[in-house]
């Protein structure tokens, strides 16, 4: 097993985690960090070469997983990778939904340019990939003694990013569906939190890559002076958010960003 | 004395028709409503030019407001809210159709963004946008998930819009309305209480009166005495909520 992930002690031991867009960046990391902490993994992913890619990495380092081939838009796609967790590992403990539409959070957007179709693409990935996620999961994350439902969000919802406010949209409106989540959810004993990362994700390198003066200004905004690894640091918080340990923090966001967003 | 335009855009339910009819008790301000609601515009008096239209596109709030601009002349502060009936009847997320999601959550997002950008293109010299939710969605709410899901996205879209408009001289502050003041609807729901041991005292009084409690608020935030406000969330609840 990888030595970052050695003294969280397979937290996760005998539990299963489905996790969306698994197949890279920050998806990925979360994935290869539950795996370290024991969990059974399923690696879900729009392209099966992506989430195989991802899944070979977890058996590598001698975790367990599946990889499925997962469109979070399509119902049917959804129901299929619930089932394929459920048949093969016997339930669904933890659910994280990770998956957004790919690139496009990172790209400036005028919010006159803002027409249906744009909404449309990303809402359908990060919205309606929540709902039907939440669907099709409910009677086992119920029927599990430690359910775990984990939005990724993002501080662009609280501060209103003026960089892209399709981004900042979605991100605040799963700030009010944590909570909302989280209060239905809860007399089950299902714990739905969101995490708010800053992690070096491919698009946010390209973007600094060809604006390198504006890295060095963002940096000095985080109190770390760095930002977040996908795996060391946005992982292992979810591992730790997942855990018994934290078994009673729910309907929260938590900013997972290097001390970036100091405004709450 | 310069004469103030205020337009106010009601989707769905909500005290905008109501809120239209007081601001345009003051003296030198006229006011438009569109309003998707049919009843609506008979709640507003004579001093409100009523205005019937649909949130459902770009192009339909667009021929909205070019008759509320042939009306007013130009516009200097535009005041919307955007909540759908059918997203206050509370369901189990688990069980609700996608249609019912679909219709409580994209619908409203897409009417203030619609309404944004619409607005927008008659705030060439600068102006104020107000745009007014309940405050459940800043708490979240057991069976009312959607709702507050698109209630919470119209608040940062709001934000991201300040940051892109405020070069131009436009800007835009949201109004969180104690939710049984907001719609009626929500008042006899379960929602959720300022954990406090037992009832929670009103620190001021728990129910908004739409004239004098709010529509001084919303007025004030589109004068110059305001001209330093942008991107904020003001909680009309009566001291209810006093979130960090």
């Amino acid at each position: 097993m990888n030595t970052q992930d050695s003294r969280q002690n397979q937290f996760l031991q005998g539990t299963t985690a489905l996790i969306t867009g698994a197949g890279s960046g920050i998806g990925r990391g979360i994935a290869l960090a539950l795996a370290a902490a024991g969990a059974n993994v399923v690696v879900t992913a729009r392209r099966a070469a992506t989430g195989e890619e991802t899944l070979a990495l977890i058996k590598q380092e001698g975790g367990k997983g599946i990889a499925v081939e997962m469109d979070v838009t399509k119902r049917a796609d959804v129901d299929r990778g619930i089932s394929q967790t459920v048949s093969h590992f016997g339930g669904l403990d933890i659910l994280v939904h990770n998956a957004n539409a790919s690139g496009d959070s990172a790209l400036p957007v005028k919010l006159e340019d803002i027409d249906e179709a744009l909404w449309d693409s990303q809402a359908r990935v990060s919205w309606d990939g929540a709902f039907h996620c939440m669907q099709a999961a409910f009677p086992h994350l119920k029927a599990s003694p430690r359910g775990r439902v984990v939005i990724l969000g993002s501080c662009f919802g609280l501060h209103g990013a003026a960089m892209n406010p399709t981004y900042a949209a979605l991100k605040g409106g799963d700030r009010g569906l944590v909570k909302s989540l989280a209060r239905e959810w809860g007399p089950y004993g299902i714990t739905v939190n969101a995490i708010e990362p800053a992690s070096a994700t491919e698009p946010t390198k390209v973007f600094f890559s060809q604006n390198p003066a504006l890295e060095k200004a963002y940096l000095r905004n985080f109190s770390m002076r760095r930002m977040g690894d996908p795996r060391a640091d946005i992982g292992r918080a979810i591992v730790a958010l997942c855990s018994d340990e934290f078994g009673y923090i729910t309907a929260q966001s938590i900013q997972v960003d290097g001390g970036l967003y100091t405004a709450l | 004395m310069t004469s103030t335009h205020i337009l106010v855009m009601a989707s769905g339910v909500g005290p905008c028709p109501a809120l239209a009819a007081f601001l345009a008790r003051k003296p030198d301000t006229k006011v438009a409503l569109i309003t998707d609601q049919d009843s609506a515009g008979a709640k507003t008096g004579d001093r409100v030019t009523s205005i019937k239209g649909t949130f459902t596109s770009r192009a339909n709030v667009d021929a909205a407001i070019a008759k509320a601009v042939s009306t007013l002349g130009s516009i200097h502060h535009v005041v919307m809210s955007a909540v759908p009936a059918r997203a206050l009847q509370p369901g189990d997320i688990a069980s609700m159709p996608y249609s019912t999601w679909s219709e409580s959550s994209h619908a409203p997002i897409k009417a203030v963004l619609y309404g944004l950008q619409a607005s927008a293109t008659h705030l060439s010299n600068g102006g104020t946008i107000t745009l007014l939710g309940p405050t459940v969605s800043l708490v979240g709410a057991e069976r009312l998930l959607p709702l507050c899901t698109a209630v919470e996205a119209q608040r940062s879209l709001l934000k991201s819009a300040a940051r892109q408009w405020g070069a131009r001289g436009i800007r835009l502050n949201w109004v969180a309305v104690a939710s049984a003041s907001f719609a009626s609807e929500l008042a006899n729901q379960p929602l959720p209480q300022v954990p406090e041991l037992g009832p929670p005292p009103p620190a001021l009084k728990q129910n908004i009166d739409i004239e004098t409690d709010l529509a001084p608020v919303v007025a004030f935030l589109g004068s110059e005495g305001a001209r330093a406000m942008t991107g904020m969330t003001i909680n009309i609840d009566g001291g209810d909520w006093m979130v960090p």
